[in-house]
């Protein structure tokens, strides 16, 4: 059952989702067209606009999924969604997959998209651009693109499974007199409970990226403690300034409880109004 | 039966399984609210739950890809019976069509239960009698069909038995002939003179 719930997912979302990728490809290249010419002003703004719209193009589809999930859950078309014969939990699996599926999709557009901007801009200014980008890519620390890779993956999976799961139960029977505000206000207080934590974890987790020194990029046994508290002091640290990578772990950690409880939720708290 | 804030919808969507915020027992053929109940009970709800861009072809496929015991042949025919334009989605459809076309689909499962809440309200009179004989014409006779309303004329002759609701509590219930004759009004009289006081 939850593939043919998966596939409903996909069947009334398509339209949308692939309108809202066709107009931001259209404008991306379109705007790169003129930047890669190098049309004087044109090329400048529109290169801003297609940078723009592919960093936007991932928010925007997390904004999609969001509103789809509240509407065909907790809107009126969540009465045919909850007289379904299937476990709550099902449902919100079948969500939460098909939203990971579309959110690491829309990710990798938007990762192209930038390739294409920075390929573009590249030929604004008579560069190679698989050269140019190249070398560009080669700035990275190795260790730091792995890192980067794997918090950004892990912030994705985070924000798809905290956002349904606030979404499930901000509409419980507790608090659906608050309407929308409910997720909203659970939103703010997770935000600000989970900064405080991955901060304390950054600094405490045993596991960071040294990002000066010889191992500059390398992961090595230790927080950001002795890091920050250099800085405080106004001094340099006795190593390597380090950023801790604890942060990976609150993310994990938080997407698991927060996956549990919106399964629970939805399961046993669904009401209606 | 009731007046409006009786909790006659609330009482549905117990039933039906999209309300959790309850307290007491509740089985339906056996079963609580769930997955297994699910299976066996076909709710119409006060609300439009379909999505406005839905043509009636698309609502009857939707429903044939989730429920085992949708009859999809039964429903084309309650579309051409209630008269609903195959060509026109949702937003172009009026209260009354969309209503038909809802019923059309909940009366398509072989349900042990129908659960129909409010399904004449805010419908012409013509129309009300057009929905009560498309559902009357489509469901088993060993079925258990409840239907939510207050517009007690409308339903009078149909009902083998009756709960009246009020502030949420059974206020009165029986068979709907045994109600006639011991108050020797008729149903709808009893209920004027019960939600009047």
């Amino acid at each position: 059952m939850i593939g043919s719930l998966i596939a409903q997912e996909a069947r009334s979302l398509r339209r949308t989702l692939g309108g809202t990728a066709g107009i931001l490809v259209l404008v991306t290249f379109v705007c790169l067209a003129g930047a890669a010419l190098d049309i004087l002003l044109i090329g400048a703004v529109g290169l801003v606009v297609a940078i723009t719209a592919a960093v936007a193009f991932t928010p925007l589809v997390l904004g999609i999924l969001a509103e789809n999930y509240w509407r065909t859950m907790y809107g009126r078309e969540g009465y045919f969604t909850m007289a379904l014969p299937v476990a709550g939990r099902s449902l919100f699996a079948a969500k939460v997959i098909f939203g990971l599926i579309t959110a690491f999709a829309a990710a990798v557009a938007s990762v192209a998209l930038l390739l294409a901007c920075a390929a573009a801009f590249a030929l604004s200014i008579d560069q190679h651009p698989a050269r140019s980008i190249r070398e560009g890519l080669a700035q990275i620390p190795d260790g730091m693109g792995v890192f980067l890779a794997i918090a950004l993956s892990l912030q994705l999976i985070y924000l798809v499974i905290v956002g349904a799961a606030l979404m499930s139960i901000g509409a419980s029977a507790r608090f659906n007199h608050l309407g929308f505000g409910a997720p909203v206000i659970g939103g703010v207080v997770t935000y600000v409970v989970m900064t405080a934590v991955s901060f304390v974890a950054m600094l405490l987790v045993p596991l960071g990226i040294a990002i000066d020194g010889p191992d500059a990029g390398a992961f090595v046994a230790e927080g950001m403690l002795p890091t920050f508290l250099a800085q405080v002091a106004g001094h340099s640290p006795d190593g390597p300034e380090v950023v801790g990578v604890g942060v990976l772990f609150t993310s994990v950690a938080a997407s698991v409880v927060f996956a549990v409880w919106g399964a629970r939720t939805v399961e046993r708290s669904t009401s209606l109004r | 039966m009731g007046d409006n804030g009786s909790g006659k919808t609330t009482l549905l969507k117990i039933l039906a399984g999209v309300l959790a915020d309850w307290e007491g027992t509740v089985s339906l053929a056996d079963h609580s609210p769930g997955p297994a109940s699910k299976q066996l009970v076909s709710f119409l709800p006060d609300a439009s739950f379909l999505p406005d861009s839905h043509r009636p072809a698309d609502s009857i496929s939707q429903f044939s890809r989730f429920f085992a015991d949708f009859d999809e042949a039964k429903a084309r025919e309650m579309v051409d019976f209630f008269g609903l334009p195959w060509d026109r989605s949702l937003k172009e459809m009026s209260k009354g069509m969309r209503e038909k076309l809802q019923i059309s689909l909940a009366m398509s499962r072989r349900a042990r239960i129908y659960l129909l809440d409010e399904p004449i309200s805010g419908v012409d009179p013509a129309s009300r009698d057009v929905i009560l004989r498309g559902i009357l014409q489509n469901f088993a006779e060993d079925a258990l069909l409840v239907i939510s309303t207050h517009l007690i004329q409308d339903v009078e002759q149909v009902v083998d038995s009756v709960v009246f609701l009020k502030d949420g509590q059974v206020f009165l219930e029986g068979a709907a002939d045994d109600l006639r004759d011991a108050h020797g009004s008729s149903l709808d009289a009893l209920f004027r003179k019960v939600y009047a006081s």
